[in-house]
């Protein structure tokens, strides 16, 4: 293969080598400018490899920021809406950020290395943001994403890889807490953090050890069923585990050519995060407390219970009146759970107090002609999945 | 025998005047169109002045040609096809250069190789300006109202304009802040609106480019966002922002409403200068041709531009004198020239990797803001500037039609250049030092250009302005400024295409929405002509 | 511990000591706190020359200000000799006129007729808060169908005008009227002065129309000298508002102000004494206020992204010289000297001044106003000599190559300027003192070094003055109000914004 890469639209991630010599389909996904493998065999091995044995995902094109200074954390506390002033060094923690008006700008991982250092791991480009919103602040603020290379390690067995890889005591490390190690002379962030809902980790190096990473990682796991996972069974597990994701159940601030389709908050379930009395100010707080205190809120993003089996991809959904009150964001057909799950935008009281008596309205593709449903559903809780063995400490080893 | 009377005469065979004709004669009236030149067009041609060659020696790229207009005249039938731009890129000094490109991503990688920053802030000011473009489209196809007007229809008309800020469909409904933001994109300059976006000069260069084209503007004139904004709103197939080639050159579109015209009764006449405007009563009834002869009409209608409309071929005396003071009074001024080259072979760019992409658009050569101001500044003292924006494309690159293979055509289009020289007049001498200036500019860049032209053309303000008929050759036909925009344009009070003057209409780039081979303004015109005439329109969608 | 004050103003002047006086004769205890050693901001006499008078809706709500004024006429300098000397006076003018400019007599006036009646419609709008769009209020709605309807009341033709006019650059309404160059340059340099703009960049008109607003709506009259300098204004007010019971505490820079829970609570001073009140108001202009008083961690992003985009570069410099004897001007009689003198011959060579510093270079040439006042007035004597005034424009902040070492060209290119028209000027100079806008800055605590605060241009204007959202004298923070030209209706001494703020203070407290 000789592509010029100066000349190629996309960029290759540092695992290239290794994920294209995996990928035996051919089959690529674009993803902020770089070139990532959609689907290495058949999507539905690399689903069940997340929930069975352990899934390897190249993450190198997630946007990742650094943030340094003697007010970095003070900074981060304003910057998210979720309140931070007793982060730990060493720890992780999901949060979400919101502009002026209260909705939301993207939602990501916010890594706290030390007390006057900090990462933010997001789906959107974030350096102008990060940079005007730290203005006043004094801080360093660069663009890290190219200097690391980032895989996501996924699946019951996980720990058990990671431990093989070299990763000693791994399975104590709590949810949400990160550790540094050095294997084979390099040194490698690990987190339990992830995107699947199952036991996982994120590990972080630089990009002149990933091709020896990867490698390591799947003699590692050769006995502990490994294997790479591309971009469509990625979609399945995080359905599943009900994350939303920036783009698809959401339109960030900075991207929405049309007002009406920004969110806060509250309409996107992510009210949680949202901590008002938090005793300093963040970005959007005064927006964000009058939406709450003025019952403003629109929408709601719910998880919905479909009844047949067919998969309802942006489906409308209506009422009782046929009167149109929403929009499916996201839908599957789970192979776990054998249910027809989707994460649908309502607009409030569906969904909220109004419950049942829904309808999504279903085209369903059956030998060149489509076929329409008209299906019940009902509003579940958005995390459809969620195992014991996620949060188990210390993590199951096999 | 009495003469035969039309229903209406268009004066001016541009895209506007063809435009308006087109949609008249498809309603059913019978529709003659004058044309001084032996060719149709005005300034939308495609000419061989080189045996082999053609040349889109007038307006050179399309993006701004209403997609409806297509639609209702069926132009695809007479040959037209747009083909879109691949990219387009500024070459520096330092032999790298600057390149956007039809992916977007490709654009953003392109980007980051100057500045990450700018790279990043380039999707944001991407959906600003994209969002812009959404809110000025509809007001394309409507006739500005008269908002001092107690008319029913006028109220209705100006709150037509109102309501469609806070609809929520196409536009999802606008907040404080867009509209806020909207009001200052309006009255900034470019070179502000893109300080608040980026960081390096070759960005903002770049980018500054299209809102100086054609205009009496610097990029740090207040106003020169929303000539940026004119150059943003066409589209090439719901693509907004795109430019690209008419296949067979800029002549072909005019010469599909040509034959749309014909197709539907109409009729063009060619080597016909009108020279007034019969006035009767108070009505326009028709219109007199420098050989002498007469033509009547019960609608006659003015594709030139304002000036000439109503200071060359309509008596003063038919018009009140505060009305032929804000005529003199508006502002068309001539700042733009260009080359026409034909060339032997394919140029090299040394700056631009062979077969990028970026290559195949439009080239530039300015890297700062300042460079470009200082362009402006030239112009302002009655020179041509020394270091000129100059928009460079070939499009027989894209476009087999336009010179046998191997060969190509070259339109150079240079920003600025003064319609009158501060020490005297053009004459054949300065056009070609002019011209020389621009080509030595152009092979500081590109060390073979010189030997592959086989022939070329030089076109001054003066000349456009001479030979096309656009008053002091400006490509709008008048100042794309706030006080000649919307319901100000072409004169606040006449902003609904009827002249003073009963049965005169103007339907020339004068008009709202304005210049740049769109076709709006005879669209629009046409349909308040039919409306005067209690005509409906069946099917169309302009 | 115990609330002494109603209300803190930050910084001291007029529009600080106006806003003052408004709120104490409504019976509220106000404390002014001024950084430097006097009050009256940039209202002073090393700065100003000649003062427009309040209007009667800023005097009607104020104490009487007792100063002795005399009103001034403006003189164009011409290298010829030819000066043209317009004093507001229609009689006085058209004679003048007749002389110098016999083409444009007619036409003057009916231009001044013209620009009077739509800068009497602007000035209509500048005595209340401006309305904000979509905010669901009625009074705002209110406003706003007020405000089409005064313009629209105009009639059709002025209406229709007045759209036109708004975007409109002056060179060419000048243009179209006028063959006299030097009237043409007279007015432009009415219209650009204190402004980033050329006479032929659009918007440059509306520029102009502001200034006739706050000068009896008239192209040079309205224009005022007062005894003892615009220092005397200052004091008077001074006087007026101790005497209301307003206490002033001068060398007392204020460091930050004390936010709890989004609501202001006070101040801290750079000492760190913390007063405290529940409302305070910044006559600081917005980048100050946001960004230093304020804090940036109480803004929200988009907020701190229109902050930082307001235009607020200066671009006039000030040279005062002290003369040994009262300089011969040529062909003008030294009583003369008192007036306004305006160097700016015509539009084109304003327009090569604004070339130059558009990317902030000096102009070998640049554009001058000036006055002798100590001619007419022995109280402005320095040591028993004579002071004469230079403002320079454009003389642009943050100069290339820096002021340190540009202020020796700029007061060289001032003087040989001077020279064509006072050939001895050089030899009569005995001290100079030349302020840059990086001194303003510095010496004013007024960040970019601008006279108004920030640029008057369409998109800084009215309800986008500072910046949209916040353009009603109230910020983001609840207690926290603005009061400076950085409000609208915008800077020159006119004190509306002072007055205006204490009304929607008093309306919230």
């Amino acid at each position: 293969m000789n592509i010029d890469l100066t000349q190629a639209a996309l960029k290759f991630t540092p695992f290239h080598n290794r994920t294209s010599r995996a990928c035996r389909t051919n089959s690529w996904y674009r993803w902020s400018g770089y070139t990532v493998v959609a689907e290495y065999s058949t999507t539905e091995l690399e689903y069940t490899a997340t929930r069975n044995g352990t899934s390897v995902m190249d993450l190198t094109p997630m946007y990742k920021y650094e943030i340094k200074g003697e007010r970095a954390k003070e900074f981060i506390n304003y910057f998210v809406t979720r309140d931070l002033s007793e982060m730990k060094d060493n720890t992780v923690a999901y949060v979400i950020w919101c502009n002026e008006a209260g909705k939301v700008v993207d939602d990501g991982t916010v890594f706290c290395l030390n007390q006057n250092e900090f990462k933010i791991c997001c789906a959107v480009k974030m350096q102008t943001w990060l940079k005007d919103s730290a203005e006043g602040f004094d801080l360093d603020i660069n663009d890290v994403t190219d200097d690391i290379a980032a895989l996501s390690v996924q699946g019951p067995t996980s720990c058990s890889v990671l431990k093989n890889y070299g990763a000693t005591n791994l399975e104590s490390l709590k949810p949400f807490e990160s550790k540094d190690f050095t294997i084979d002379g390099y040194s490698v962030l690990i987190s339990r953090t992830g995107f699947t809902g199952d036991l996982g980790y994120e590990l972080w190096t630089n990009p002149e050890n990933a091709e020896k990473m990867w490698d390591s990682l799947m003699e590692s796991g050769k006995h502990l069923k490994i294997r790479p996972m591309g971009m469509h069974a990625l979609e399945m597990v995080r359905i599943e585990a009900g994350f939303i994701q920036t783009g698809t159940d959401f339109v960030s601030t900075e991207h929405a050519l049309r007002p009406v389709r920004m969110r806060s908050p509250y309409e996107i379930g992510m009210g949680w995060l949202v901590h008002l009395t938090k005793k300093d100010y963040f970005i959007g707080k005064r927006a964000l407390k009058a939406e709450k205190e003025n019952g403003t809120t629109e929408r709601v993003l719910v998880g919905l219970d479909i009844e047949g089996d067919k998969p309802a991809h942006g489906a409308v959904i209506y009422n009782k009146k046929k009167e149109d009150v929403g929009i499916v964001t996201a839908a599957l057909w789970s192979p776990t759970l054998k249910r027809n799950i989707a994460i649908a935008s309502l607009m409030r009281p569906y969904g909220t107090k109004i419950k049942d008596d829904i309808f999504v309205e279903i085209y369903h593709p059956e030998e060149l002609e489509y076929k329409k449903i008209w299906a019940t559903c009902k509003v579940v809780k958005r995390q459809f999945y969620s195992p014991e063995r996620r949060n188990m400490v210390p993590a199951e080893v096999y | 025998m009495t003469k035969k009377i039309y229903d209406a005469i268009v004066v001016g065979a541009g895209h506007n005047g063809l435009t308006a004709a087109s949609y008249m004669a498809k309603a059913g009236l019978d529709v003659l169109v004058l044309e001084k030149n032996d060719y149709i067009g005005g300034a939308a041609v495609s000419r061989e002045l080189f045996p082999g060659w053609k040349y889109s020696n007038c307006s050179y790229v399309c993006s701004l040609l209403r997609p409806e207009i297509m639609r209702d005249l069926e132009l695809y039938k007479y040959g037209l096809q747009i083909i879109p731009y691949e990219g387009s890129a500024t070459m520096m000094k330092n032999g790298d250069y600057y390149a956007h490109y039809h992916d977007h991503d490709m654009t953003v990688k392109s980007i980051s190789r100057h500045s990450k920053h700018d790279a990043e802030a380039y999707d944001r000011y991407s959906r600003d300006v994209m969002r812009q473009c959404k809110i000025i489209k509809p007001l394309l196809k409507m006739t500005p109202p008269d908002l001092t007007s107690f008319k029913p229809k006028d109220i209705l008309g100006a709150l037509e304009f109102a309501k469609h800020f806070a609809a929520k469909d196409e536009l999802g409904g606008l907040g404080e802040k867009e509209i806020y933001d909207t009001i200052r994109f309006y009255t900034m300059s470019i070179a502000d609106y893109l300080d608040e976006y980026f960081e390096t000069d070759i960005t903002k260069a770049h980018l500054a480019g299209s809102a100086i084209i054609g205009t009496a503007l610097g990029p740090c004139s207040p106003g020169s966002a929303y000539v940026l904004l004119h150059h943003y709103m066409g589209e090439v197939d719901g693509s907004i922002g795109s430019w690209g080639y008419a296949r067979g050159g800029m002549g072909s579109i005019t010469k599909a409403m040509g034959e749309c015209l014909k197709s539907h009764g109409g009729t063009i006449q060619a080597s016909s200068e009108v020279t007034n405007v019969i006035v009767k009563n108070g009505r326009a009834v028709g219109v007199a041709t420098l050989n002498g002869d007469e033509f009547y009409a019960k609608k006659v209608v003015s594709n030139l531009d304002v000036k000439r409309t109503f200071l060359k071929i309509t008596d003063e005396s038919d018009l009140q004198p505060d009305f032929v003071e804000r005529v003199k009074n508006f502002k068309i001024r001539g700042s733009s020239g260009k080359l026409n080259i034909a060339l032997e072979g394919l140029p090299t760019f040394p700056s631009i990797p062979k077969d990028d992409p970026g290559g195949n658009g439009d080239l530039h050569f300015t890297e700062t803001i300042e460079e470009m101001e200082g362009a402006y500044d030239d112009w302002k003292r009655g020179q041509w500037s020394k270091m000129p924006y100059v928009d460079m494309c070939l499009p027989s690159k894209s476009d087999p039609t336009m010179a046998a293979p191997g060969k190509h055509f070259m339109s150079v289009f240079i920003q600025y250049v003064p319609f009158e020289l501060a020490n005297g007049g053009w004459n054949e001498q300065r056009k070609q030092d002019f011209g020389n200036h621009i080509i030595n500019r152009i092979a500081e860049y590109s060390p073979d250009f010189k030997d592959l032209i086989a022939h070329y053309e030089v076109r001054t303000p003066k000349d456009i302005h001479d030979e096309v008929g656009l008053t002091e050759g400006n490509i709008f036909q008048g100042e794309l400024t706030m006080d000649q925009l919307m319901f100000n344009r072409p004169i606040t009070g006449y902003a609904q295409y009827r002249a003073p003057i009963k049965d005169l209409y103007m339907c020339s780039s004068s008009t709202h929405p304005g210049g740049g081979v769109m076709g709006a303004p005879g669209a629009n015109a046409a349909r308040e002509i039919l409306s005067d005439m209690n005509i409906k329109q069946k099917g169309n969608h302009y | 511990m115990s609330i002494k004050y109603d209300v803190i103003i930050v910084g001291g002047g007029h529009n600080a000591l106006i806003c003052a006086n408004v709120l104490a004769k409504k019976n509220k205890k106000v404390l002014i706190c001024e950084a430097r050693e006097t009050c009256g901001g940039l209202l002073t006499n090393d700065l100003t020359n000649f003062t427009p008078s309040f209007s009667n809706k800023v005097k009607s709500e104020i104490d009487n200000i007792s100063v002795d004024h005399s009103s001034v006429s403006t003189i164009a300098l011409s290298e010829t000799g030819h000066h043209l000397k317009l004093t507001g006076n229609i009689y006085e003018d058209k004679k003048t006129l007749e002389q110098l400019a016999p083409e444009d007599v007619d036409r003057y006036f009916k231009l001044q007729k013209k620009l009077s009646l739509f800068s009497k419609t602007l000035g209509s709008f500048m005595h209340s808060s401006p309305p904000r769009i979509l905010h669901k209020s009625f009074s705002d709605y209110f406003k706003l169908f007020k405000l089409g309807l005064n313009v629209r009341l105009m009639g059709r033709n002025s209406f229709n005008e007045f759209a036109r006019m708004i975007g409109l650059n002056i060179a060419d309404e000048l243009e179209d009227n006028f063959k006299n160059t030097l009237l043409q340059g007279l007015i432009s340099h009415d219209a650009i002065t204190g402004s980033n703009l050329g006479p032929r960049s659009p918007g440059s008109l509306i520029n102009l129309l502001f200034r006739m607003a706050n000068h009896d709506n008239s192209l040079f009259g309205g224009i005022q000298q007062v005894k003892g300098g615009v220092n005397a204004v200052m004091k008077s007010l001074e006087e007026n508002v101790i005497k209301r019971g307003v206490e002033i505490k001068t060398s007392s820079s204020v460091k930050r102000c004390i936010i709890e829970n989004d609501q202001v609570k006070g101040i801290e001073l750079d000492d760190g004494t913390s007063i405290h009140a529940n409302t305070v108001i910044s006559s600081a202009d917005p980048k100050s206020t946001y960004l230093c008083l304020l804090g940036a961690e109480h803004l929200d992003t988009d907020f701190k992204r229109r902050i930082k985009h307001y235009r607020a570069k200066g671009r006039v410099s000030k040279l005062q010289l002290v003369l040994s004897k009262i300089p011969q001007f040529t062909n003008l009689e030294s009583k003369d000297l008192s007036q306004r003198l305006v160097i700016s011959p015509s539009i084109d060579y304003i327009e090569e001044n604004f070339n130059y510093s558009k990317f902030e270079n000096l102009s070998p040439e640049p554009i001058l106003e000036l006055s002798v006042p100590s001619v007419e007035d022995e109280l402005l004597c320095h040591n028993g000599n004579h002071i004469m005034n230079v403002q320079i424009q454009y003389a642009p902040f943050n100069v290339k190559g820096g002021w340190e070492n540009k202020k020796a060209e700029c007061i060289n290119n001032v003087l040989t300027t001077l020279e064509k028209y006072a050939p001895e000027i050089r030899s009569c100079i005995l001290e100079q003192e030349f302020i840059s806008p990086n001194d303003i800055e510095k010496n004013f605590n007024v960040s970019g070094g601008h006279w108004h605060h920030g640029e008057i241009q369409i998109d800084q204007l009215f309800m986008l003055r500072p910046i949209p959202g916040a353009a009603q004298y109230k910020t983001p923070v609840s207690g926290l109000y603005m009061c400076g030209a950085g409000t609208h209706p915008g800077g020159g001494m006119t004190g509306i914004p002072g007055k205006n703020a204490a009304h929607e203070v008093l309306k919230n407290i």
